[in-house]
């Protein structure tokens, strides 16, 4: 992310605009002034939590009791060691993966769709199909449960009608991430459905013309001119779709199943939200926390450096 | 702020042409087509086959994504026995499942609770970031680079990571149940506000920012005569932003106000369906108040909010 | 009081050191000859005066040296007395430097224009001159006050954007009064009272007929409108030096003309110091009183309108200033006491100098060369001629503007082909495509350049 533009840019002449000079005091401090409110918030409710949980990491406590007790990296061994969080950790994996369609193919083709034909009616659509990221998910993971209750649920019922399988979908081990994954996928579709109409709304369209009158189709158009522009966009939400998709799956997970059944729900943000608030082990739960960070961090920094590269190329 | 100017006025000379009607600039041009495919019967939404097919898959997909919405608002009116009935609209309809839910049970008092919460961290939110927002913009300190990535990296902090040590914080300072304990730590997201009102500052002719500096206006003056009005469809728009996400937020509500009187509704709905256990219809018609609201919201001024959501740039 | 805003250091022209030819300063001082604000004045025999000047001075090298040094110190006299004062002004972006003034003297009360292409630096100089950047070196001084580190709204300077940059939520009397409201909220005491304000609003409206739309907000109004009100805006703080930076850019053809006639009869009422910056340089002719030519961050030529479009410092400043521009040829140079014969393809001229270098660089305006049939064999008299085809004549009402070829020696090699343009009057009938014509320019309109820096030499150059 660049935050100081290059040289001899108009930009740039205007950011030095902005700038008042003069010395002094006052104009020294007035940056930290203005900041502070942000600056102070994030320090006490974002980075200071997390110095503390690295910290909270290394003991054994239940947070009831005054102190805990020093442990060292024992937590960390139990993690490993122990089934449940490697099993989390290759779930949340499933998650990503079988959200990751949502999160680009499926809302780029309706950006497309509704970028190719402005007007009244897409708006409409746009609207209407922007509504999940506004949805409660508590709510929505209720009204789910009652659509999917496998005795009378309106889902099982229409399936039973057409001849399709029916299941009790949140309650079957083999179904229930699934469930969960095609759940939380909504939010996906509609949420970079409308980041992808940003960025087709930036493309210069003149060359499509160019491409008609050479005699191109339409699909052909969209599929060696719009799409491969659209690359940027692409790996952009592919990303934050392995960053979201497991925070965004908790809600859902917290509410219908509880991790279950016999955790082929769990993923990691809910298995650190149970070691801490079922079985109070803080410490555990500090590692676990401490552990997505550190993974979190690590796929940044190697998609930063395969930024990197690519423009360096 | 490009002079648009309609070769009328260059002939009508010095006095300028005869003035639009108030409050309007020259009538707006039609909307730039170039590069799609133009009308025709064989694309656009009218025509032909491919055009119902298109219908077809756009509508598909927006009953797929509404269906809870749809189908729990049709349950909620459905009455007891009903609820289950594969019918997708319900008749006959009955308010009973709303009266059921509002009586039994302190809804009312926890929308209230949601809205102040709601209300409360929007208002901070908007606060610091406008602040922080127009600082980016005005100073280039070496310092603010560094504030600008610990607001870029606290977007992408799971929340999980954090709910502890606030948990405690909150504890040890007996702001549980409380709204202080409610809000204010929750402007550990305020990274989206600040971003969002950044890049709409910045979007603010700088030639602007500078007659202002040349007409003696201090750094103050400048933000609140001149960017602050010009921001106000921005602020609105990331007011909403932060009121709907701050409304729908689960976990901190859940672990900050526990209590079924203090607590904002989308706790309250867990509690609510646990302790109702498997009866839909009022837990539909609770989950209906939970989130109506703020789709009401949302449809009023939907435009206003993608647009918001547009102009923070794919960088 | 000497209009000694000329480049006084050979490194301001970014050139090499000067040939040992001796010439006189580098641009055309005319020593107190026409004031600052009298406009283009020059006479001919003034011009005549300086070039004998000149052509006696080029045994004197140290007589620059001199000049330079009386003219800064008339110059730091001129501080006093007011104007505006860039010493040793420098800003960087990065690596990049953008502006490199050793020194420029704005004289007081002029109309001067900064020139030059995009990227020139005079946008960055006009931004030094208001506060909104700051030097990284170097100082700045508007009437005898050193303002460099004075904000920008405490250093008497008003200035007009490019995009007039008015505030949209704002009326056009609320937009002209913002400054003045400003200014009594800072200065209870000493700062103008309601009535003040109220009264100088109406000033400024009724002096840039804007009375009618005192109410109308920016987004009501046309190019022209916005324009007036920017305009407005700067001068109700009746400030000292005026800035405009490319005011006329946004507006139609047209109103161009109009504009450039209202800016500079509001410099005539207002008295004070105008600076304004453009890329065109038929804005900067027509309006300034005073001009300094840029190209890459630094001054090349200062002077007024007419000597710089006359007696121009560099083949840049040449073909720069001046539409369609300057014609100019390499050619080998044969020189003897009584003067020096210069030869190109298709061209040959004489001038009554001396000129000790193999080539030359020779200029000439088309509007100084007359356009005759084909006549054989060399002209008598000293002056230019081309022989060639008319290849593209362009018909532009008052006149008509005629390319033309001259073929090389060996016919067919386009290598050593002339391109020059000729202006005629309309009531010469023009010629017609392919015919063969000849050009004389007389020599006291030649121009004679340095072929390798591009710099002007002294000798033979009399236009």
């Amino acid at each position: 992310m660049t935050i100081i533009e290059a040289p001899a840019s108009p930009t740039l002449r205007g950011r030095a605009a902005r700038r008042a000079p003069g010395t002094g005091i006052r104009t020294r401090l007035a940056p930290w002034a203005y900041q502070a409110p942000v600056v102070l918030s994030l320090i006490v409710w974002v980075y200071g939590p997390l110095v503390f949980t690295a910290a909270l990491s290394l003991l054994d406590w239940n947070l009831t009791s005054p102190s805990g007790s020093f442990v060292g990296l024992r937590n960390y061994r139990r993690l490993v060691e122990e089934p449940e969080f490697p099993a989390a950790l290759s779930r949340t994996a499933l998650y990503v993966l079988t959200m990751l369609p949502f999160a680009t193919v499926v809302p780029m083709a309706l950006a497309i769709m509704l970028w190719k034909r402005p007007g009244r009616t897409s708006d409409v659509y746009r609207s209407l199909l922007f509504l999940p990221v506004v949805l409660a998910p508590v709510a929505t993971a209720l009204t789910w449960r009652f659509i999917l209750d496998p005795l009378s649920g309106i889902v099982n019922t229409v399936f039973g009608e057409i001849g399709l399988p029916q299941r009790d979908w949140l309650g079957d081990p083999s179904t229930a991430l699934w469930t969960i994954s095609l759940i939380t996928a909504a939010r996906f579709v509609a949420l970079n459905m409308l980041l992808y109409g940003a960025a087709l709304a930036a493309l210069d369209r003149r060359a499509f013309d160019a491409a008609r009158v050479d005699g191109a189709t339409e699909w052909e158009i969209t599929r060696h001119l719009v799409v491969p522009q659209l690359g940027g966009t692409t790996v952009l939400l592919g990303f934050l779709c392995l960053v979201f998709a497991g925070q965004w799956t908790f809600t859902n997970i917290a509410v219908l199943t509880q991790g279950g059944p016999v955790g082929a729900t769990d993923n990691v943000y809910y298995r650190l939200y149970t070691y801490a608030f079922t079985f109070f082990d803080a410490g555990t739960a500090a590692a676990a926390a401490v552990t997505i960070v550190v993974l979190l961090t690590a796929l940044f920094g190697a998609s930063s450096l395969l930024r990197r590269r690519r423009a360096q190329s | 702020m490009r002079s648009r100017d309609p070769g009328l006025a260059a002939l009508a000379g010095p006095a300028g042409p005869p003035a639009p009607p108030a409050g309007r600039d020259s009538p707006p041009d039609p909307p730039d087509r170039t590069g799609l495919p133009g009308r025709g019967a064989r694309s656009g939404w009218a025509g032909g086959a491919r055009g119902a097919g298109r219908h077809a898959v756009l509508a598909l997909t927006a009953v797929g994504v509404l269906f809870p919405l749809l189908w729990g608002l049709s349950g909620s009116f459905k009455p007891g026995t009903d609820v289950f009935d594969a019918n997708p609209l319900p008749i006959p309809a009955t308010l009973a499942n709303y009266r059921f839910a509002l009586e039994d049970f302190p809804i009312a008092r926890l929308l209230l609770n949601t809205f102040i919460t709601a209300a409360g961290v929007t208002l901070l939110q908007l606060g610091a970031g406008v602040l922080a927002a127009w600082s980016f913009v005005r100073f280039s300190h070496r310092g603010q680079r560094v504030v600008l990535a610990m607001v870029t990296v606290a977007l992408v902090v799971p929340p999980q990571a954090l709910i502890i040590p606030q948990f405690l914080m909150i504890s040890h300072l007996h702001l549980r149940d409380t709204f202080v304990g409610l809000v204010v730590p929750q402007l550990s997201t305020c990274a989206l506000a600040v971003l969002l009102l950044r890049e709409h500052i910045r979007s603010i002719p700088p030639t602007l920012l500078g007659a202002a500096t040349l007409d003696g206006a201090t750094h103050g003056e400048t933000l609140r005569l001149v960017v602050l009005p010009l921001l106000r469809p921005a602020l609105s728009a990331v007011a909403i932003i932060v009121f709907i996400t701050t409304w729908n937020e689960y976990l901190w509500p859940a672990l900050a106000a526990p209590s079924p009187e203090h607590t904002t509704i989308q706790m309250g709905l867990r509690l609510f369906s646990n302790q109702e256990g498997p009866d839909y219809g009022p837990l539909l018609a609770a989950a209906m108040l939970a989130t109506l609201p703020v789709v009401a919201v949302y449809l009023l001024a939907s435009r206003r909010i993608t647009d918001a959501f547009l102009q923070s740039g794919l960088r | 009081m000497t209009p000694g805003m000329f480049p006084t250091r050979q490194a301001d022209l970014a050139l090499t050191p000067p040939r040992a030819l001796g010439d006189g300063p580098r641009d055309a001082p005319s020593p107190g000859a026409a004031p600052p604000d009298a406009g283009p004045a020059d006479t001919e025999a003034e011009t005549d005066a300086v070039a004998e000047t000149e052509t006696d001075a080029v045994a004197e090298a140290s007589a620059s040296a001199g000049l330079e040094a009386s003219g800064a110190a008339v110059d730091d006299a001129d501080a006093d007395v007011g104007g505006v004062l860039l010493d040793g002004v420098v800003k960087r972006y990065g690596t990049q430097t953008v502006l490199d003034v050793p020194r420029l003297h704005i004289p007081h009360r002029s109309f001067t224009v900064l020139v030059g292409p995009s990227g020139c630096g005079k946008s960055t100089g006009l931004r030094v001159v208001s506060g909104l950047e700051t030097p990284d070196s170097g100082t700045v001084m508007i009437n005898g006050r050193d303002v460099t580190t004075t904000p920008p709204g405490g250093r008497g300077v008003s200035m007009v954007f490019q995009d007039f940059a008015l505030y949209p939520h704002l009326t056009v009397e609320q937009n002209i009064a913002f400054s003045l409201r400003l200014e009594a909220k800072h200065d209870r005491r000493g700062g103008p009272s309601r009535a003040e304000i109220a009264r100088r609003v109406t000033d400024a409206c009724e002096m840039l007929g804007l009375q009618p739309l005192r109410r109308r907000r920016p987004g009501q109004l046309s190019g022209g409108e916005r324009q007036r009100v920017g305009v407005a805006r700067a001068i109700v703080r009746r400030p000292g030096v005026l800035l405009l930076d490319e005011p006329l850019s946004a507006l139609d053809a047209q109103l161009r003309q109009h504009a450039r006639a209202e800016l500079i009869r509001l410099h005539r009422e207002l008295g004070n110091t105008v600076i304004l910056v453009t890329h065109d340089q038929l804005e900067a002719l027509s309006m300034g009183t005073h001009l300094v030519v840029m190209k890459a961050g630094r001054i090349v030529q200062a002077g007024s309108p007419s000597d710089v479009y006359r007696r121009p410092a560099h083949t840049f400043v040449a073909t720069f200033v001046g539409s369609p521009a300057m014609n100019l040829h390499h050619v080998d140079v044969v020189s003897d006491a009584q003067g020096s014969r210069l030869t190109a393809a298709g061209m040959w001229a004489t001038v009554p100098t001396a000129i000790p270098l193999p080539r030359v660089r020779v200029g000439w305006r088309p509007a100084d060369g007359t356009l005759e049939p084909f006549a054989a064999g060399r002209p008598s008299e000293p002056g230019l001629s081309v022989e060639g085809t008319v290849d593209v004549i362009e018909f532009t009402g008052d006149t008509a503007v005629v390319h033309g070829i001259s073929q090389g020696a060996a016919a067919g090699r386009s290598a050593h082909d002339l391109p020059w343009t000729v202006v005629i009057p309309a009531r010469q009938p023009a010629p017609a495509v392919g015919e063969r014509v000849t050009v004389r320019v007389p020599h006291t309109h030649l121009h004679l350049f340095d072929p390798d820096d591009g710099h002007r030499l002294a000798e033979g150059a009399v236009g």
